[in-house]
């Protein structure tokens, strides 16, 4: 568990970085004013500018509020976060395995891996749901509305 | 009249008809599915919607819309756990009905009958206001049309309820990302990374798709972790309101309606605050309002018309001004601006069967939940009970698969997965995903219209400031902004 205070100081340092980011990028641009109007750098460096600025008013608000935003607790380390990043692993792994097998193998693979992490000991459900859901999205998707869906490299 | 013929011409070809129903029937499904949102379903089916060309999508999404904020409703009487915020109201009365006094068909045809009523009266009162509201607009210039998207872009602060200045910072980035791609004023070509797939600016399906439904479920994974989920078992024998119940209500759904259609007009709020001043009013006009918490009728029904007049109410600003209100209209509007639609006052003119058609089928929206909620009652309340290990996959494959029908691209996957991935921590973080997507949506309209109007004006900012509607919006603003501080303050 970490405070929403510290938090809030890691948004201030990021914002600002983002805020000088992007006016340093769109300084690359013209900013005058000219008969077209201002030129394509001057409104994204307003932007940058004002991200600056909230994000430093932001930094103040946290320094004013730091009691009651230190008891703020955010939970990003707790049993059910681990659960979400292993979530979050098998979908980054299912995006890569997309491009190796097609997307039906890889669906027919990643439904019961995501049943199985929130805790479904069921294997007939598990297949049933994975042969359903392909199923589905084969006719409705692949058939229906000639959506081409990613195929296996090997293949192309 | 021949506009309206044109629109009823429209809604009566048989592929938008089936859609429309469609929509309504998968709105409040998600509606009725605890952990599902309003946004998440528009977000999901949103590439459906442009795999149906023209009115046959945006004729679903409305179905959705409307659907899925009276599905809400389902759960939060049968399992005191509200489907959309715009239910927790519901909960007060028509929980305490269906379990307490053992009415379940009674709660759940009130809510019916009141969403559905909620959804006519702001649906005739948008027939009535639209047309009226965008002949004004039409008198609007680049200034005004600037002023008009700051006023859009300042109810970031409502809809950020975590932090305001988070909220602002979410909205510039929104900004920021709009402005990658070809300028459209000046042809030159920014922060492109040297990508052709950053050619056309950033694609905002897949980014709504990610921080609505890919952040959404990864949410409902961390909140699902070793609860055991709650089910019900209810018998329901009958579902159509009395006469009585209807005479009782009836006052209350009319009065719930109007403040749900006054509250959705204002851009920033939604059908949680309709439903709680809904349901506040009707207990203090009440001739039983001893009897409110205990399974009332007036209080199962003036919380459902409140947030249900809400989607007739919301539409105003977005058809007449081209505002979003709130994270569902945002996705609404976008969903028109893709398909070619450009909401504003001159859609009325370029557009008009178009637009009609939207009314008619807002209007038939309501009519098909009313007749689905009193038929398939049964099955909607079957569906509370689906369990997440079940419909979390489901919903992952379909951020897949909806992201990349959209553009048959993988590009737009990685941009939808990582947009979710930052949308789960950004959420944690209190940071408003509306306003994110409020941001990209108002980019171009406000950068467009700020240069045109120096353009206008040699370069002079005063002209922002010596228009009245000009000002008027900016002022507005500027209240709209700051009043949350103060409010924060006074409370």
């Amino acid at each position: 568990m970490i405070s929403m205070k510290f938090c809030n100081f890691v948004v201030c340092i990021v914002g600002l970085a983002m805020g000088g980011c992007m006016m340093g990028a769109s300084s690359r641009f013209p900013m005058d004013m000219t008969e077209q109007g201002p030129g394509p750098g001057f409104w994204p460096f307003l932007l940058g500018l004002a991200l600056a600025v909230a994000a430093a008013a932001l930094a103040v608000y946290t320094l004013f509020h730091r009691q009651e935003l230190a008891e703020e607790r955010i939970a990003l380390g707790t049993a059910a976060n681990r659960q979400v990043y292993v979530v979050m692993g098998l979908i980054a792994a299912f995006c890569g395995l997309v491009h190796l097998t097609g997307f039906y193998p890889a669906a027919l693979l990643l439904i019961p891996c995501l049943m199985y992490r929130l805790e479904c000991r069921d294997k007939k459900r598990m297949l049933l749901t994975a042969l359903c859901v392909t199923l589905f999205i084969y006719l409705v998707f692949g058939q229906l509305l000639h959506t081409s869906l990613p195929s296996s490299v090997f293949l192309e | 009249m021949a506009d309206i013929i044109t629109a009823l011409g429209l809604i009566a070809e048989p592929f938008n008809f089936v859609c429309l129903i469609f929509g309504v029937g998968v709105g409040i499904m998600f509606g009725a599915m605890p952990g599902l949102s309003v946004n998440m379903g528009l977000a999901l089916l949103l590439p459906l919607a442009f795999a149906f060309k023209g009115m046959a999508g945006i004729l679903m999404l409305l179905g959705i819309y409307c659907g899925a904020i009276y599905g809400g409703s389902i759960s939060a009487i049968l399992l005191k756990t509200p489907g959309t915020p715009a239910s927790v109201a519901t909960t007060l009365d028509g929980y305490p009905m269906a379990v307490e006094l053992r009415q379940p068909g009674r709660a759940l045809g009130l809510s019916t009958t009141a969403s559905a009523f909620g959804g006519i009266f702001s649906t005739i009162c948008l027939i009535i206001c639209a047309p009226l509201l965008a002949k004004i607009s039409l008198q609007f210039s680049k200034p005004e049309y600037f002023a008009l998207a700051v006023f859009g872009l300042s109810i970031i602060t409502s809809v950020s309820s975590g932090n305001v200045l988070k909220g602002i910072m979410g909205g510039i980035i929104g900004l920021f990302l709009a402005t990658v791609g070809i300028d459209a004023m000046s042809g030159v070509i920014r922060f492109t990374l040297d990508t052709t797939y950053l050619l056309g600016g950033v694609s905002f399906i897949p980014i709504l798709i990610g921080v609505f439904a890919l952040a959404q479920m990864l949410q409902s994974v961390e909140d699902c972790w070793q609860k055991s989920q709650l089910k019900q078992h209810v018998t329901i024998h009958k579902v159509l309101p009395s006469m009585a119940d209807l005479k009782r209500c009836f006052v209350t759904m009319l009065r719930s309606s109007a403040i749900g259609t006054f509250i959705g007009c204002i851009p920033g709020t939604g059908g949680d605050i309709a439903s709680f001043v809904s349901y506040d009013q009707a207990k203090r006009w009440s001739k039983h309002s001893e009897n409110f918490g205990h399974g009332e009728p007036e209080g199962v029904a003036a919380p459902e018309a409140g947030n249900n007049a809400v989607s007739g109410g919301a539409f105003i600003p977005v058809l007449t001004l081209g505002i979003p209100g709130d994270g569902a209209t945002a996705i609404m509007m976008g969903a028109l601006m893709v398909q070619g639609l450009q909401p504003g006052p001159l859609l009325f003119i370029e557009k008009a069967p178009d637009v009609y058609a939207i009314f008619i089928g807002l209007l038939l929206a309501n009519i098909i939940m009313a007749c689905m909620g009193y038929s398939l009652i049964r099955l909607f309340v079957k569906l509370t009970n689906v369990p997440n290990e079940i419909l979390l996959p489901i919903i992952m494959l379909m951020t897949f698969v909806g992201t990349y029908s959209y553009g048959n691209s993988m590009t737009d996957v990685y941009v939808m997965v990582a947009s979710g991935f930052i949308g789960y921590f950004l959420n944690k973080l209190k940071f408003s995903m509306s306003a994110i997507i409020i941001g990209i949506i108002l980019g171009g309209m406000a950068e467009q219209n700020f240069v045109g109007s120096l353009i206008m004006s040699d370069g002079n900012p005063a002209i922002f400031f010596t228009r009245p509607i000009c000002l008027f919006f900016l002022a507005a603003a500027a209240i709209s902004l700051l009043a949350p501080f103060f409010m924060k303050k006074k409370n």
